[in-house]
């Protein structure tokens, strides 16, 4: 009996416990696309390490991001609405960039950039059934002349 | 006929435009990046008084045009007459970075500091400068400090004086490299000079006043400043 009550305890406050731990817990999305720029210096070497700054359009005087560029100079990030979004890329050594990105238009660009296999082969069956049936559509247009 | 003169002068016209073109095409690029210097308010300072050190950079030496960002300035050091090393503290003043600091032994001193970009271990930049504390003997020995991109002048700079020159040598890691070296003196002087097979060149000493002698070379850059006494200032920015 005294083995139960101690093995219901043990039970309840491993429950309550994983309970208060769960709330630690972190869940991730992997994300595809987003907005990236690429800042190189004149002779072509990226302004790796560099700290960068995104600016929405809903809110321009705040950051709405901050960080580093890679090694490639590179820095994406991810707009949560359309419009005209400012970038800056400074190396901390007098060189940077300032850029404004048009968000709608690059989305709409990224979105529809790849192709599936079934797209593909779809695609491709289009195109030859359009240049076929032209071709067809020109040689009828003769034999019924002769 | 006419025509063919009308082509020539077309000819005529477009040379100088060609030239004023290649010539901007040449010499643009390496005036592009900025350089980076560490400089003294005063290159022969007396014993036990206190200097202020500064960390500058831009196009127009000695003027700092710009404030390095805290997070790329590494290994701010001493290297005192006994070789031995310390570090500076620097606090931001407008456009540049300054350090207040004494030096308690007569002879030579050796600042420095590189330029790095977190997460990056290898700096990009490197920058020194030589002091001279009045009443002490200058030892040449310390001016190499055997790391990364230094500019390492071969001779005394305290009895230098105009008509010298001074052998100057650009290693890379301990090895030689030929190379281009810009020197400005006091900014109104500009040069440029290119080392000979052996890696080494000579400066000439054709002002008294401050001296800026920089390099770049495989994505690096380096610096060294130093002074030649005289009558002239030897108060640096």
């Amino acid at each position: 009996m005294r083995y139960k009550k101690v093995a219901f305890g043990l039970f309840m406050s491993l429950f309550i416990l994983s309970g208060v731990c769960y709330g630690h817990g972190v869940k991730y999305l992997r994300l595809k696309g987003g907005v990236g720029i690429e800042a190189k210096y004149s002779d072509g070497m990226p302004l790796s390490f560099s700290s960068a700054k995104v600016f929405s359009p809903g809110n321009p005087d705040a950051e709405f991001q901050t960080g580093y560029t890679d090694k490639n100079g590179r820095f994406m990030f991810f707009p949560d609405m359309e419009g005209i979004w400012k970038v800056e890329i400074n190396d901390g050594m007098g060189h940077g960039v300032v850029t404004n990105i048009d968000v709608g238009e690059i989305v709409e660009v990224k979105e529809g950039a790849g192709f599936t296999l079934l797209e593909k082969i779809l695609i491709g069956i289009a195109i030859i059934w359009g240049i076929t049936g032209t071709l067809f559509y020109i040689a009828g247009k003769r034999y019924s002349k002769e | 006929m006419g025509r063919l003169q009308k082509k020539g002068g077309i000819l005529m016209n477009t040379r100088p435009f060609i030239f004023v073109s290649l010539f901007l095409l040449v010499f643009t690029n390496p005036v592009l990046g900025h350089e980076h210097w560490l400089s003294v308010d005063k290159f022969y300072p007396p014993l036990n008084q206190k200097i202020e050190i500064f960390i500058s950079s831009g196009h127009y030496f000695p003027d700092s045009e710009l404030l390095l960002e805290k997070r790329l300035i590494h290994d701010t050091i001493i290297i005192d007459t006994k070789g031995e090393k310390r570090t500076y503290e620097i606090q931001p003043e407008g456009k540049r970075w300054v350090s207040k600091v004494v030096f308690e032994s007569s002879g030579t001193y050796v600042l420095s500091y590189n330029l790095r970009k977190p997460p990056q271990k290898e700096p990009i930049y490197y920058a020194k400068c030589i002091v001279l504390v009045e009443g002490g003997e200058e030892n040449i020995s310390l001016y190499e400090l055997g790391t990364g991109l230094e500019i390492i002048p071969r001779g005394k700079i305290c009895s230098l004086k105009k008509g010298d020159k001074l052998p100057v040598q650009v290693i890379l890691d301990g090895n030689g490299i030929g190379i281009s070296v810009q020197v400005s003196i006091d900014g109104k002087k500009n040069f440029h000079l290119r080392s000979d097979k052996n890696c080494n060149l000579l400066v000439p000493i054709k002002v008294q006043g401050a001296y800026l002698l920089t390099c770049n070379y495989m994505g690096k850059g380096a610096s060294l400043t130093f002074a030649v006494r005289g009558n002239v200032s030897q108060e640096g920015k």
